[in-house]
Order: structure tokens, then C-alpha cells, then sequence
């Protein structure tokens, strides 16, 4: 969040189908739209840890509420 | 008469003053009574025909009838009597005490309003005493009364107060008979009301005005009074209202009892709605529990159906797989893009050691349901390899298509990680035996042609062995490679046939002997195959990474070795494996796998050129493998799966090598099947090993053998690079975010702590996300005829994600979570001079 996430950019050219041009705000935009799925995930995930009485967040953790909260954030 | 008795005192009053004119108390006496009078003969005389006045009359000459015979009722007859019997004789006081309104006030004050039972018998008694001087005491009370208002009011107050006073003391014996006879008379209805009722008419009796309760003057003494005597009173009282209160209150029990019943019938049925609804709850409680409890399992289970996902998705490259390991040559170049799908390859190698484990623990069926084609074909390709081997070729080349396919290396291997652990506790001491031995046979094998052979024999014999020497080639990157390749070199032979035993003993199949050759080292790695379950997934997949690269370079080197000769093989064998240390690992269990590889290869079609010499390396390998395999076999079984699924490619690498040199078919098919498991698609990479090791069948194998580590890294340093570029997005390594970047928002979102182990997950769950906002974004721009991403496609994307709505706008979620620099050029900030930075296009 305090650092630019380094070649956004270049992943989302890279991984969309056609040629696209990003424009600068929206790269910024999209930044909000990680760091608005990553709040997601992270408080589903903790969500999901609490509920095993787990203080720590592991990875089946998060591996259990991936499947929902990407069908979630799906436009 | 009698009808005059009834008449009460206000009726004559009202009578008389309808009648009598209203007159000043004093001045107008004398003229007025006079003039009353007067007026009232001349009223009489005047009217003497109308009936009221007729009643009138008559209603006065009864009341003095009446005086004469009572006294209360007569008191205010006698007044009014009085009134008209002295009215003449006395002027003054008469004439302001005859006048009707005085006269009747006086008997209004003065008299009790009447009260059912004490007064008939107080009244009586009172009758008789005042009887006598009904005359003189009425007179004078009349006479007082009518002499002054005030006077009158408290003479007829005092008069009264003295007869109540005298009242008192025979009322107040009578009033305890007067009110039991009340209790008894009336029923016990209300005891406290009668209490009340008692005491007030106690009270009321003992008082002077002797009022019922109803009168205020009255209640306030009588209520202090009553106060006072309650408690006495309340006592005596109560023994015998508790009587009736008590039948009362039984007959009122009883309704209320039978009410109960009904409400308790009702709260029954309520309770057991109630208790219907707790049930309910707790139902979901349980079910809850039930997901709770789970939940332990949860992520085995969702490690299962990953893995059955997995393979489910990739049936198709799956059989695909299969229809490479027939090829042996296909096999070696699969073996090139497993290694550059080695990441895929872990997570195959992961699932197939699992699948291993699950074969080798009588679990074939299991495997079986996955890849039923792949059985099908590894059934009929297995001559030699029970059915475990074939299944495990046939998973292998499954898990390895599955792997390459999956993008989630991590997470598929964490989870076939976590399957292996939970599958075999036993699998794993097993698998960890067949993993060494795998791990010995697969480096043997590279070192020799025969090793090859047992490579495809070992191919076949773990695919289960192969998981676990997926597992174990992490661990046994250093030390088995040197044990492997000591044990490889001598065990070359011995590990096809140990490869087999191995097998065998794991999946019970024929692919022990093969195992058997790599199970020798396998033992190594399955000490370090149990190590390597309880890590993680990153580490295995890691090193399974590694450990399939290698053991393609081994299996190439190898198969190209296995050219030239068996000796010979053995030689570069171990050569390579000692650059390849981790390859040895895998290339032990592709060993194994090879083996049985080669049993299917040789039921496949194979290259001809390699046919040939693979059937000779088959048939010397098998030779020289059975025991080898049966040495190794113990190893293998102890092995896990997932060195099935390394010794598999490294057995597909061998195998080509074989194939190219000496193995048959089968070894190739094992190869195959090995490089299928782990990597994407195992079997190009074993033909494009074979074909490389085909292609330059003596010279360059010679050549390449010798600078085993070279040329081994060489190979599979430009391999990577083909599978590569074949590979897109999934297959690189690189994560879509830094990892650093990732992890520190992650945790600052999460605000508790965070293993480590999450990020993979992350980065694969990141790159799905990604994968969809591009999309969506692409197709807003689309949409709108643009080519750009503008924001307000990414604002529209943030709505319909939920993020944004009537409720939050855009601009609060800019300013939470965005730099200043971002947000300054998404939101204009006006400064001085009216200027707002940024430019407002429009």
C-alpha cells in the first residue's frame, strides 16, 4: 500500500486477450481494486482462521474462502 | 302511610321548596312565615284543586302522622311537622327554622342518610329513646337547627354528636354483631372490601353523622379510624372471612387450576414447539459443529478434490499423456517441458505421490475412477507391471498432465501434500522406503543403460514411488545423489528389478522389480520423503521443481547413455546424477517408474530405432533389474508416491534414453508416464528426451555423458526454455505481484498473523484475480468503443463488484486506501487562483 505494486501495468496488458492501453488514473484504480480484494480476502480469511480458534492466518485458511470471495469480486 | 314513610327527607324538601317561596332567613320571617303561611293557605286556598298541591297536602298531614308514630324517618317529618305544628306558635325561630330549606338542611346534617342493616336496628333503638322526646329533642333539634344556621347546624351537629356520641358505646358493641352479622349475612365475596366496609361501617356508626361509607366526611374519620382499627378489626375478621375467602379462593383455584391446565397443556405444546425450534437450532449448531469439525478435514478433503479437480480438468491432457508415453520419443521431449513445467510437474508429482501412495495402499481404485483411460491403456501396455505400476505410469502421466495444466503449483502441491500426509501414514514409511529406492534406482538408472531399463521399470513400478519421491528428492538432493549414484552404478541392474519388487510391495504390482533398482536409494529418500510431507508445499514443490529438471537431464543423459551401453550408462549415470543431485531423486523413482514405463512402452508403439534397442535393453535390463528391483523393491515400497511420480519422468527421461539405446517401448511408456505425472505434458518432454538422445545415438551421448553435469545442465537449460515459451502465464514462476508487496498488505489487512505459507496461495489466487479484472475491464473498454482502459471503466467495474454503491462513493475509497499521488490525479484538489490540479478535461 505505502509502495507501488510494481508492473500492475504490464500484468494486466499481459493477461488481457486483446491490445489495451491503460490510462494512468486507471492504474491507480486498479491498485484500489487489489487492495480492496486483498482487505477482502485477508478479513474472510481471518474470519475463517478465528472460526478453527486459530490466532494465524494459514494457508487452507485462505484457501477456503478463495473460492468465495473470487466469485464475489467478479464483474 | 306507608308510601309517605318511603319518602325520603330530600323528596319533601324538594317538594317544599317547589311549593315555598325562598325567603330571608331573618327580616322576612315574621311577614314571610306569616306570609307563608298566608301564601300557603292562599296557595292552598289559591290552588287547593291542583293535584300536586293536593298531594302536597296530603303528603304533609301523613308526615305528621308520621312524626307521631316514628322517630328517624319521622325526625324529618317531624321537622317539617314541627315546622307546621309550631310554626304558628313560634314566630322568629320557627319562622327561620320553618322554613322548609332550613328546616330540611337541618335534618339533612342532622340525620344519617340511611344504611341497610344498622340503621333498622340503631335506628329503631334509637327510634325508642328519641321516641319519647321525639317532640322535645326534635323540637329542639329542630328548634335549634331552625333558630340559627350555624347554631343549628352545630347544635343539630352536637345534638347528633351527643346521640352518636351515646350511639357509640351500644353502636360499638352492636357494630362488632352488626358486622358479623354482615359477614354472615353476606357472603365473604370480598373480605376486604367488607373489611373496609365494616370498618367504615363501624366507623360511620361510631361517628356522630353515623354516614355510610360513601361520605367524604365520614370516610376521613372513619379511614383514620378504620386505620386504626383495622388490624383488630382485620383479625377478627379474618378467621372467619378466611373462611369464605378460603372457599372463595378454592372455588377460585380450581377454575384457575383447570385454566392452567389448559395454559400448561398449551405451554406443552409450546415447550415442544420450543424445544422443535431449539432442535432446529441446534441443528444448524450441529451442522455447524459438524462443519467445524470438518473443517480438519476440510482441507483434506479440499486437497482431494483439488486433486480430483485437477484431474478431472485434466483428463483430457491426460490422456494426452497417455497417448505420449506409448511414444517414448515424445516422452524424452515431455521430459524437456516437464522440467520447464517443473513447477506444474511438483504439484503432479505431488498428486501422482499421493496417488502413488493411494495405489500402493490397495487405493487403485481411487486412481483407477481418476484416470480410467489411462488405466486402460497402462493395463494393456503392462505385461510385466501389475497393475499398480501401470497405474501409477498411467497416474503419473495423469498427475503430470494435471500438473502442467494447474497453474497453482503451490497450492496443488501443498495439497497433494497434505492428501499424502493424511493418505498414508503407513504410505509413507513405504513411500519413503520406495522413494530411496526409487531415488537409487532413477540414478542408477541414468548411470546405466540398464539402469534405464530399470528406470522404465522403476517408471512402472512407482507411480506411486514417484510421489514419494517427489517428496524425497527435496530431501535427498545431496545426500542420495551421492548414495545413488554409488548404489546406482551397482544397483543400475538391480534397481530395474528392485524397481519392481518395489513396486510390487507398494502397490502390490509388478513394478517392484523395477522400483527395486531405484528403491535402493529410494530408502534415502523416503526417510526424506517423510521429512518432505511434513513441509510444506513451497519447498516440495521447489525442489520438486529442481528434482524433475534434473531428472529429465538425468533421464536424457541416461537414455542417451543407455545408448552407447549398459556399462556405459552407468557410468555417465552416475556422473550425471552427481550434478543432479536432486534429479536423482526423481530419476530414482523415474527409475522405478521406467521401468514399468517400459512394460507399457513396449505394448505401445514405440520408434522403431528405439524399439529395438530398448527391447534388448529391456530384456538385459529386466534381467539385470529383477534382482536389482527386488533389492529395490523394499526401498520402493517404503517409498511414497510422489517419487513414483519423479522416478516417473526421470524414468521417461531414461526411458527415451533406453529407448534410444536399449530399452523398449515400455521404458519409454514409463517415461512417459514419469514425465506425464509432474509436468504438464510429461510425454512431449520424454520424446523430445528421447529424440534428443535418439538423435545422437553414440558420439553426442558419449560426449554429453561425460561432461555428465555440463551437458546435463546444458540440456536442460535450453529444454526450459522451448517448454517455456510453449507454457504461458501459468508455467512461469513469477508471481503477478511481488511477493513482498503482497505479503505486507496481506498482513496489514489481516492484522493477526500470517504463516508463511499463505503466500503461494496468494500468488495464485492473485493471478486468477487478475486474470478476471482484465477481462472485465477489456470488455468495458470494448464496450464503449475504446482501446484504453479509462477509469471510469475501473470505477464501473468497482460497482458492480459491490464495493461502490449509492451508499460509498468512489471518492471515499480513493481517499482510504490510495497514496496521495494516486489520489491527486483521480480527484482534482482545487488550490489558489482557481486552479485545480488535476486539468478537468472536458
Amino acid at each position: 500500500m505505502l509502495k507501488k505494486p510494481s508492473k500492475l501495468k504490464s500484468t494486466i496488458r499481459s493477461k488481457a486477450k486483446g491490445k489495451v492501453n491503460i490510462a494512468a488514473g486507471s492504474e491507480a484504480m486498479i491498485e484500489l481494486l487489489t487492495l480492496l480484494f486483498l482487505n477482502r480476502l485477508a478479513e474472510e480469511a481471518k474470519a475463517k482462521a478465528l472460526e478453527e480458534k486459530s490466532a494465524t492466518i494459514r494457508a487452507h485458511h485462505v484457501k477456503a474462502v478463495a473460492k468465495v470471495v473470487l466469485r464475489k469480486a467478479r464483474g | 302511610m306507608d308510601s309517605t314513610e318511603d319518602l325520603t327527607p330530600r323528596i319533601l324538601l324538594k317538594q317544599i321548596l317547589i311549593t315555598e317561596p325562598p325567603r330571608t332567613p331573618v327580616g322576612s320571617s315574621e311577614p314571610q312565615a306569616a306570609g307563608s303561611s298566608e301564601p300557603r293557605r292562599s296557595r292552598r286556598d289559591a290552588e287547593p284543586k291542583t293535584p300536586q298541591n293536593i298531594l302536597r297536602r296530603s303528603l304533609r298531614n301523613k308526615i305528621q302522622e308520621n312524626i307521631t308514630r316514628k322517630s328517624l324517618p319521622l325526625k324529618r317529618r317531624t321537622a317539617s311537622a314541627v315546622l307546621r305544628q309550631q310554626a304558628p306558635s313560634s314566630s322568629m325561630m320557627f319562622d327561620d327554622g320553618e322554613t322548609p330549606r332550613h328546616l330540611l338542611r337541618n335534618i339533612l346534617q342532622t340525620e344519617p342518610v340511611k344504611s341497610p342493616v344498622v340503621h333498622d336496628k340503631v335506628a329503631p333503638a334509637e327510634l325508642q329513646p328519641p321516641s319519647e322526646d321525639n317532640t322535645v329533642t326534635r323540637s329542639r333539634s329542630s328548634f335549634e337547627l331552625s333558630g340559627l344556621d350555624l347554631p343549628d347546624v352545630t347544635m343539630g351537629n352536637i345534638a347528633s354528636a351527643a346521640k352518636g356520641l351515646s350511639r357509640k358505646r351500644p353502636r360499638q358493641s352492636l357494630n362488632v354483631t352488626a358486622f358479623e352479622k354482615r359477614l354472615k349475612g353476606e357472603n365473604a365475596a370480598e373480605e376486604e372490601p367488607e373489611n373496609s366496609i365494616g370498618d367504615h361501617s363501624s366507623l360511620s356508626l361510631s361517628s356522630s353523622s353515623s354516614l355510610s361509607l360513601k361520605t367524604p366526611f365520614v370516610d376521613v374519620h372513619t379511614e383514620k379510624r378504620g386505620l386504626q382499627r383495622r388490624v383488630s378489626r382485620r383479625r377478627k375478621i379474618t378467621e372467619e372471612e378466611f373462611c369464605a375467602a378460603r372457599s372463595k379462593q378454592q372455588m377460585g383455584d380450581v377454575s384457575r387450576e383447570a385454566l392452567q391446565g389448559r395454559e400448561v397443556g398449551g405451554e406443552d405444546t409450546n415447550l415442544a414447539g420450543i424445544t422443535l425450534g431449539l432442535s432446529k437450532l441446534s441443528e444448524p449448531d450441529v451442522t455447524v459443529d459438524i462443519v467445524n469439525c470438518q473443517t480438519a478435514l476440510y482441507d483434506q478433503h479440499d486437497a482431494l478434490t483439488s486433486n480430483f479437480s485437477i484431474t478431472a480438468t485434466q483428463d483430457k491432457p491426460a490422456v494426452m499423456a497417455t497417448q505420449l508415453q506409448r511414444d517414448i520419443q515424445e516422452e524424452e521431449e515431455h521430459r524437456d517441458e516437464e522440467r520447464q513445467k517443473s513447477a506444474e510437474e511438483e504439484e503432479e508429482v505431488v498428486t501422482n505421490m499421493e496417488e502413488d501412495e493411494g495405489k500402493e495402499n490397495v487405493d487403485k481404485t481411487r486412481d483407477v475412477s481418476l484416470k480410467p483411460e489411462e488405466k486402460d491403456d497402462a493395463v494393456g501396455f503392462q505385461t510385466f507391471d501389475l497393475d499398480d505400476g501401470a497405474e501409477a505410469a498411467v497416474d503419473s502421466q495423469s498427475e503430470d498432465v494435471e500438473g502442467g495444466s494447474e497453474e497453482e503449483e503451490a497450492a496443488v502441491g501443498s495439497q497433494a501434500e497434505d492428501e499424502g500426509v493424511e493418505q498414508s501414514p503407513t504410505e509413507e514409511e513405504t513411500a519413503a522406503d520406495s522413494q530411496s529406492e526409487d531415488v537409487e534406482g532413477g540414478s542408477e538408472e541414468e548411470e546405466a543403460a540398464v539402469g534405464s531399463q530399470a528406470e522404465d521399470e522403476g517408471v512402472e513400478q512407482s507411480p506411486t514411488e514417484e510421489e514419494a519421491a517427489a517428496d524425497s528428492q527435496s530431501e535427498e538432493e545431496a545426500a542420495v545423489s551421492p548414495q545413488a549414484e554409488d548404489e546406482g552404478v551397482e544397483d543400475s541392474p538391480e534397481d530395474a528389478a528392485a524397481a519392481s519388487p518395489s513396486e510390487e510391495e507398494e502397490a502390490a504390482a509388478g513394478s517392484q522389480p523395477e522400483d527395486e533398482g531405484g528403491s535402493v536409494v529410494g530408502v534415502n529418500q523416503l526417510q526424506r520423503d517423510d521429512e518432505e510431507k511434513s513441509d510444506g508445499a513451497d519447498r516440495q514443490t521447489d525442489q520438486d521443481y529442481n528434482d524433475e529438471e534434473r531428472n529429465q537431464e538425468e533421464e536424457r543423459h541416461i537414455s542417451r547413455r543407455a545408448f552407447r551401453s549398459e556399462g556405459g550408462l552407468i557410468l555417465p549415470v552416475v556422473k550425471a546424477t552427481e550434478g543432479l543431485s536432486l534429479i536423482k531423486s526423481k530419476s530414482y523413482s523415474a527409475l522405478g517408474l521406467n521401468t514399468s514405463l517400459e512394460r507399457i512402452q513396449n505394448q505401445t508403439g514405440k520408434p522403431d530405432w528405439a524399439k529395438p534397442s530398448l527391447q534388448h535393453l529391456d530384456e538385459d535390463s529386466w534381467d539385470v533389474n529383477d534382482p536389482a528391483d527386488r533389492k529395490n523393491a523394499s526401498f520402493h515400497l517404503l517409498r511414497v508416491s510422489h517419487d513414483a511420480e519423479v522416478s516417473r519422468q526421470q524414468e521417461d527421461v531414461e526411458a527415451a534414453a533406453e529407448e534410444a539405446g536399449e530399452q523398449e517401448e515400455e521404458s519409454d511408456e514409463e517415461e512417459d508416464d514419469n514425465e506425464d505425472f509432474p509436468g504438464k505434458t510429461p510425454a512431449f518432454v520424454r520424446e523430445k528426451i528421447k529424440f534428443f538422445t535418439s538423435s545422437p545415438p553414440a558420439s553426442p551421448s558419449v560426449s554429453k555423458n561425460l561432461p555428465a553435469s555440463s551437458a546435463s545442465e546444458a540440456l536442460p537449460a535450453v529444454k526450459p526454455k522451448q517448454a517455456r515459451r510453449r507454457q504461458t502465464g501459468l508455467s512461469r514462476r513469477e508471481t503477478v505481484l511481488p511477493k513482498t508487496y503482497l505479503t505486507s498488505v496481506f498482513k496489514h489487512f489481516a492484522k493477526t498473523k500470517v504463516s508463511a505459507d499463505v503466500f503461494p496461495v496468494l500468488n495464485e489466487i492473485m493471478d486468477e484475480f487478475f486474470d478476471r479484472v482484465a477481462e472485465d475491464l477489456e470488455t468495458y473498454a470494448a464496450h464503449a468503443k475504446r482501446k484504453t482502459i479509462e477509469v471510469e471503466d475501473v470505477e464501473l467495474l468497482l460497482r458492480r463488484q459491490g464495493f461502490v454503491n449509492d451508499k460509498v462513493p468512489v471518492e471515499v475509497l480513493i481517499e482510504k486506501y490510495l497514496r496521495l499521488d494516486q489520489r491527486k490525479i483521480l480527484i482534482p484538489i482545487a488550490t489558489s487562483g482557481n486552479v485545480v490540479i488535476p486539468k478537468i478535461r472536458k
